[in-house]
């Protein structure tokens, strides 16, 4: 039988009984997406570009930063992360927790991070529905979990461990996959979707991955997006996409495609989002053509009432 | 199949060329290398047979060194163009068999270890010296901004006089000179800015 939502929350809550590192103190965590601020379109921060987006901060509203680029970060870094601190609200994107992985946070990585978040004091902070290392291996990047009642049970319990110290909250973000593994229990929605209401997480839904899954896997993204709870859905993600062979790739190294741009109208028109973020790593163009998308996913989330 | 489980064999299969090509070409030393039991290899199976599976498992093989390929490429630009496609080919030959290194720095260490496999590569040894210290440079210069060390000092043959201008546009310096270089890196806190200086030397 179909565990329900109530059933997910009862096992999400017997581990918040569990001894919290903060004096038993509930974390200030938890998702409350009304109280959240709209904070508008943004970039994600790469130094490639940080001359010209000096020139026209304007035209940003906010910076997503990588989060591991200032763990453990030199000087030139550190007086990088002050600068950015000084002219713009940041939000940081994790990429290592490994929230999915039955090993947990590594503690070391998790104490760089909360001290990081700590210092920057953003509304918000993100990391992926993922998982980064297994049996002493690291992976080098996002490795899609089994769509399982097991997987949920391990995000649940290391997001469990991830807020008892850092008091800030938290949004998960789907990622792309290329392999169907063997052993899903239920679709990709559905697992994401149980996911935000037993962690009480929000959602960075990343449209770009959503459109990359939906066509190599053969699934409708319209579907996928009404089964999600759209008041958890807090953030997006945008960037092209690209064709390799018969799969979509997500380079990050592409101008957003036409259906992604109508994919992004559809999300702002369904979901209370907070933000959006461009997502752009490679293959640079000059500023200027960036602010001018940032721009049309500006006027679609105006549009849609979510901003002025 | 348990998830730890799981996720072990996955990352092993993921990251290891070797693993995946047993995983894809021979299933029974797969299943003995693992020690599989029954439920883990109905679970596993799939991969191993599925044509769709067998493709997705090379494809995402490849997308991991093919992302390890571009940050390092970012980090040792000069390398990567000067070296053009023995670049390419020893780094898909090095990510092979090197699983990513783990932490904040990954990518940096991943760059550095590879600098140090293509360096002992012939073909890279037959490089002109003004080439192969230059990457030299690049490589040192990248150890100095991860691996914290107050001094660090190389000495080089060739003339870095025009090594700013080559830095700048990614051309060959014009009529290279045989003089000697001493290059520092200097540090002198954790909290304070790295300082590099090239010396002419005589």
């Amino acid at each position: 039988m179909r565990p329900s939502a109530r059933d997910d929350r009862a096992r999400c809550a017997a581990l918040d009984r569990e001894p919290t590192t903060n004096g038993g103190r509930r974390p200030d965590s938890r998702v409350a997406q009304a109280e959240l601020p709209t904070l508008g379109v943004g970039i994600g921060y790469r130094s490639a570009f940080a001359g010209e987006l000096l020139l026209q901060q304007k035209r940003v509203d906010f910076l997503e930063i990588v989060a591991d680029h200032y763990l453990d970060a030199n000087a030139e870094r550190r007086a990088e992360l002050a600068r950015l601190r000084g002219l713009f609200t940041l939000v940081p994107h994790a990429l290592d927790l490994s929230l999915g992985g039955v090993e947990g946070p590594d503690p070391r990585y998790l104490e760089q991070l909360a001290a990081l978040i700590e210092l920057v004091e953003p509304p918000w902070w993100s990391e992926h529905i993922a998982f980064t290392r297994a049996g002493g291996v690291s992976i080098g990047h996002l490795a899609p979990l089994p769509c399982t009642n097991a997987a949920l049970d391990q995000l649940c319990a290391n997001i469990e461990r991830v807020r008892a110290v850092i008091h800030r909250p938290l949004v998960l973000e789907n990622v792309t996959y290329v392999i169907d593994l063997p052993s899903r229990e239920m679709d990709d929605a559905t697992f994401i979707a149980r996911l935000l209401e037993a962690s009480d997480c929000g959602l960075l839904l990343d449209v770009t991955n959503l459109f990359i899954n939906a066509r190599n896997h053969g699934f409708d993204a319209t579907d996928f997006l009404d089964a999600l709870p759209p008041e958890r859905v807090v953030q997006l993600h945008f960037v092209g996409a690209k064709r390799r062979g018969s799969q979509w790739v997500d380079s990050h190294a592409d101008p957003v495609n036409e259906e992604i741009w109508q994919l992004l109208g559809e999300v702002m028109r369904r979901f209370p989002v907070k933000g959006a973020i461009l997502e752009r790593d490679a293959n640079w163009p000059r500023f200027a053509e960036l602010a001018g998308e940032l721009e049309r996913a500006r006027a679609l989330g105006r549009e849609a009432g979510r901003w002025s | 199949m348990e998830l730890n489980r799981l996720q072990q064999i996955l990352a092993r299969v993921y990251t290891d060329a070797a693993i995946r090509r047993l995983l894809l070409d021979d299933w029974p030393r797969f299943a003995e290398l693992f020690d599989l039991s029954a439920v883990e290899a109905d679970a596993l199976r799939p991969l191993s047979i599925s044509p769709r599976c067998r493709s997705q498992l090379i494809d995402f093989g490849d997308a991991l060194i093919s992302k390890r390929w571009h940050a390092v490429r970012a980090l040792l630009p000069k390398s990567a163009t000067i070296g053009g496609a023995l670049f390419d080919e020893s780094f898909r030959q090095y990510a092979s068999s090197a699983p990513p290194f783990p932490g904040v720095h990954k990518h940096q260490h991943d760059a550095l270890a590879f600098f140090a496999h293509l360096a002992a590569d012939d073909r890279w040894r037959s490089l002109p010296r003004w080439q192969r210290e230059l990457l030299d440079f690049e490589a040192a210069d990248l150890h100095a901004r991860v691996v914290p060390r107050r001094l660090r000092i190389r000495l080089y043959l060739t003339s870095f006089v025009e090594l700013p201008a080559f830095l700048r546009s990614g051309r060959a310096p014009e009529n290279v000179r045989e003089k000697r270089s001493l290059v520092t890196w200097i540090r002198l806190a954790p909290s304070r800015p790295l300082k590099r200086r090239i010396w002419p030397l005589g």
